[in-house]
């Protein structure tokens, strides 16, 4: 049961990984993707903790910073996504070979 | 007691549950590290809601495959501590020796793919100077490949003490040592959508 248990955490966690990289590639740049792949980025975290590290929250201390961590982190990450001037079109990705950086 | 599973009653089985899978003082040094990465990740945000625009056209310099390429290696090593750390318990040294190496060897892989991608930027003239964005993109994925250097050796000394097992004390050694890995599995999970991903691309 234990080792099936982490070989379906890390099958989620693939997929996981590659929803997130279909959801934002290239075309739909927009609040909602982006929010989408923070999300998404904070529920392999607690996978990871919870399937992996074995962290349960009878580990008192340790798994309260935790969640305060992962709480703050994803304020971070969703507050600034939601502060920029998304214009609520999708727009596609530069092509890589004649970009210049400032 | 040597080589015997660590749950030999119900009541040991009981607090062992409760005891946390590591030393205490890894998992300080892992809430230290999550602490400054945080920083990190705030100054970012707060960077990319000034110059969206610069950041913007930066990322799309990035390489997304590349980073799901990483991440997934990432995954893949965690999954082989878990598996290592499941053998230790059981009192399986051997098997816990070969899934540690296989997670050292499949997390090495990492390696390759950031140089790759270093090598790919500053070919192109793209350093740490050339904007805000370069500049956190080097400094954080920098941070966290010296993380990811210092896991390296300590899953290679945890081969090492496998290789001679002192029951208790290489248990402590080896969920520590997973511990430690699987930090730096997590903290990538957030610096891929937070470089790679969100935020748009120009």
């Amino acid at each position: 049961m234990a080792r099936l248990t982490s070989t379906v955490t890390l099958a989620l966690l693939a997929a996981l990984s590659i929803g997130s990289f279909v959801l934002v590639e290239g075309e739909a740049a927009s609040l909602v993707v982006g929010l989408a792949a923070f999300g998404i980025a904070l529920v392999k975290i607690v996978l990871i903790l919870n399937r992996f590290m074995h962290l349960e929250w009878h580990h008192r201390h340790f798994a309260q910073a935790l969640a305060v961590w992962l709480v703050v982190v994803g304020v971070i990450l969703g507050a600034g996504v939601a502060s920029l001037p998304w214009d609520g079109h999708a727009t596609i990705a530069a092509d890589k070979s004649g970009m210049r950086v400032n | 007691m040597h080589g015997q599973p660590l749950r030999t009653t119900a009541g040991e089985g009981r607090a062992d549950l409760h005891r946390l899978p590591g030393d205490e003082g890894v998992f300080f040094f892992i809430m230290a590290d999550m602490g400054m990465f945080a920083v990190f990740f705030l100054l970012f945000m707060v960077g990319q809601a000034q110059d969206p625009e610069t950041y913007r056209a930066s990322r799309s310099a990035l390489d997304q495959a590349l980073g799901l390429a990483n991440t997934l290696i990432l995954v893949f090593s965690g999954w082989w501590m878990v598996r290592a750390v499941e053998a230790g318990r059981a009192g399986n040294w051997l098997l816990a020796r070969r899934r540690v190496l296989a997670a050292t060897l499949s997390g090495s892989a990492f390696a390759g793919t950031k140089a790759f991608e270093y090598h790919e930027k500053i070919t192109a003239g793209i350093t740490l100077t050339t904007n805000e964005f370069f500049g956190y993109y080097f400094a954080f994925t920098g941070i966290h490949f010296l993380h990811f250097a210092v896991g390296i050796v300590v899953l290679i000394v945890t081969l090492n003490k496998l290789g001679k097992p002192e029951d208790e004390r290489t248990r402590l050694w080896l969920e520590s040592a997973a511990a430690y890995w699987h930090m730096v599995d997590l903290l990538w999970m957030v610096l891929f959508p937070m470089l790679y991903l969100a935020g748009g691309t120009a």
